[in-house]
């Protein structure tokens, strides 16, 4: 292992490479901060690039800075102005969008930059010793797992249902996924409830959705909210960028256990960084003493670090079968089998024995990347964070700027656009209902992967027999039942106790 | 207005109704009939799961927190919300026929006044001058076409 390191050191640091991967970072988070261009779209944009550099290490290392660029990217305009671009920091704006509106936009940018950091290395540590190990894993993983997967991930909608809103929350919930079943599904050719829209054949478009629940309900809200929006405004100051002690201490127990935890969902084909974020988030929140627990989804550090840290241990775990295997665990690692195909080099596991140096320059470009990143956007977390102080009259109307322009990108479609305003009002109407809208988003984004699953395991197993004949699949829906009814008998039986 | 979360709920209950009828009435192939996970297997199991859950939101006593929240909505502004989202709109239907550069500007520059921009030179560059930057960026760096000018004077909707 010390050898290969070496010679993925000799063939990652050079002058040309450390450029590549300073430009890789810098684009990636600034295109990453755009909603709706994710980090498939941006490395997608990339690759003709790469291809024309020509060095398969060189291509990697510029691949990867961007790829951990725009997931930063993302989890700063979800921190910021609640517009997640891409699924998998949707969990990210949950807390980080609370504690910027708290006036420490500074701060939450800080631990999302560390954790982003921390769960990235870690997790390339764990695919440099588990990577041969886990492939063979992930293979025992089959539809049967996958749902019972799916639904531990939906136990994390368990954060948004105290106060008695757990009914609310469940309702929110299955509305997500009634959502998720609009147009054709991948077991199903024929189109479900477009009522004859054709732009709805294809299903609703994540982005549109997104924006229209979050970034512009939010906008709408500070307009209607003159006081809330003068009081966020006062709040803008961004000094407060470092953590202190008893913060540190309290997220680096967070950050093992995600970095773990993301890396391991991260290794299962087609789980990847949504899940492991919603599962992190979901978890941490079980794990947190009963105060803490409280803060959950109104601006709780260790809310935000966990998704951080897990969504980028995942995203290094979603590399193990794409390089093992051969198979892309994501969307992303998708495109990146592509442009590895395009540079003449294929994934699968001979790829360790025949070109060594290509396996482990792309984990060397893991860490390269990751410290890139840090190095990178620490000192410019001040800058970015002013963002906030841009007067109301020109901030809130951006806020909706960019999240129309985010739908309509993604699908060049403007019928997009009004349906993400539509949406937008019945979210807003939602909020004043006290309806929490992130178990919404979530069972929208597992839905579909449920629906599959389900299917998928039904018709082998005949019928719904799998989810006790299969202990792995009964063990993980005995565990996410239990996460999920735990917190709610606690949580009553505190209320009957007052 | 208190009661809004009750109005939602019965929302949601219809929105269940029509979800499940539809799924119920979702034509099935003749292969499809016998299959163990129909196309409208989920769809049926979540219209009852959305029956349930609203029809027990309906039943179980309001929470007093949403009442206390609708005193304040007294002072919200109303009208300013309502045309941000004409705004909206208008920027939708615009942004094809008139182009990106012309209806983002128009939409910056309509918007921040309704939000109490006077300076109306500051906000007319504001407008003209991020479309410009965001237009090169998307259409011309990272090659996804956005129609820039209007129809007539050269852009092709």
């Amino acid at each position: 292992m010390i050898e290969g390191l070496l010679m993925g050191l000799g063939a990652a640091i050079s002058p040309f490479n450390l450029i590549m991967v300073f430009i890789g970072c810098f684009l990636g988070t600034f295109i990453g901060m755009l909603p709706g261009l994710g980090p498939m779209s941006i490395i997608a944009i990339m690759i003709p690039i790469a291809i024309q550099i020509g060095d398969p290490a060189s291509a990697l290392i510029l691949l990867s800075g961007v790829y951990y660029g725009a997931i930063f990217g993302g989890s700063t305009s979800s921190i910021l102005i609640n517009a997640p671009g891409v699924a998998g920091t949707v969990a990210s704006s949950f807390d980080g969008y609370p504690m910027a509106r708290a006036g420490q936009a500074g701060k939450a940018l800080t631990i999302a930059a560390i954790c982003s950091f921390a769960g990235g290395t870690i997790g390339a540590i764990l695919l440099m010793i588990f990577a041969p190990v886990l492939s063979t894993v992930a293979k025992l993983f089959w539809s049967a797992e996958y749902f019972a997967l799916m639904v531990l991930g939906l136990t994390a909608i368990a954060a948004f249902a105290g106060k008695g809103k757990i009914i609310k929350a469940l309702c929110m919930t299955v509305f997500g996924v009634m959502l998720a079943t609009v147009g054709e599904s991948a077991l199903h050719n024929a189109a479900r409830f477009t009522m004859g829209i054709m732009d709805l054949q294809s299903g609703i478009y994540f982005v549109t959705l997104v924006m229209g629940l979050f970034a512009l309900p939010e906008a709408l809200f500070l307009v209607l909210d003159e006081k809330r929006s003068k009081a966020m405004a006062n709040n803008n100051k961004i000094e407060n960028l470092r953590i202190s002690k008893e913060e540190a201490k309290e997220i680096a127990p967070v950050v093992a256990r995600q970095s773990l935890l993301g890396f391991f969902v991260g290794v299962l084909p087609g789980a990847g960084a949504t899940m492991a974020s919603f599962l992190g988030y979901g978890i941490e929140r079980n794990l947190a003493p009963a105060g803490e627990r409280e803060k959950f989804g109104k601006g709780s550090i260790r809310g935000l670090a966990a998704p951080e840290t897990a969504n980028n241990a995942a995203c290094t775990g979603s590399f193990v079968p794409m390089l093992t295997l051969g198979i892309p665990g994501s969307g992303t690692t998708a495109i990146l089998l592509g442009a590895l195909v395009a540079l003449s080099i294929t994934p699968g596991p001979r790829l360790m024995e025949d070109q060594p140096e290509v396996f482990w320059a792309v984990i060397i470009s893991m860490y390269l990347g990751n410290i890139v990143l840090l190095i990178l956007n620490l000192p410019l977390i001040p800058y970015i964070a002013k963002l906030l102080t841009v007067p109301r009259h020109y901030l809130i109307p951006f806020v909706i700027f960019f999240s129309l322009i985010g739908a309509y990108i993604g699908q060049n479609n403007a019928t997009e656009l009004l349906i993400m305003i539509g949406l937008g009002c019945m979210a807003t109407i939602l909020r004043f209902g006290g309806f929490p809208l992130p178990p919404l988003i979530i069972g929208f984004i597992l839905g579909g992967m449920l629906e599959d699953n389900l299917g998928r395991a039904m018709r082998k197993a005949g019928g719904l027999e799998f989810m006790w004949e299969r202990p792995m699949t009964l063990g993980i829906l005995v565990l996410a039942l239990a996460l999920l009814v735990y917190p709610i008998v606690r949580d009553r039986k505190k209320v009957i106790s007052e | 207005m208190a009661r809004i979360d009750r109005y939602i709920a019965f929302g949601l209950l219809a929105f269940s109704v029509g979800y499940g009828y539809l799924a119920w009435v979702h034509p099935l192939l003749p292969f499809e009939v016998r299959m163990p996970f129909k196309p409208n297997t989920m769809p049926l199991g979540l219209a009852a799961f959305g029956i349930l859950f609203s029809s027990l939101l309906l039943l179980l006593p309001s929470s007093n927190e949403i009442e206390k929240d609708a005193e304040g909505w007294r002072g919200f502004a109303w009208k300013n919300t309502a045309l941000l989202i004409v705004l909206a709109i208008g920027y939708a239907l615009l942004l094809r026929p008139i182009g990106f550069i012309a209806s983002t500007t128009l939409f910056i520059v309509l918007s921040s006044r309704v939000l109490g921009e006077t300076n109306i030179v500051r906000s007319i560059s504001t407008g003209l001058i991020s479309s410009g930057i965001i237009w090169y960026l998307v259409d011309d760096v990272l090659g996804i076409y956005l129609v820039a000018l209007p129809a007539i004077i050269g852009g092709t909707p």
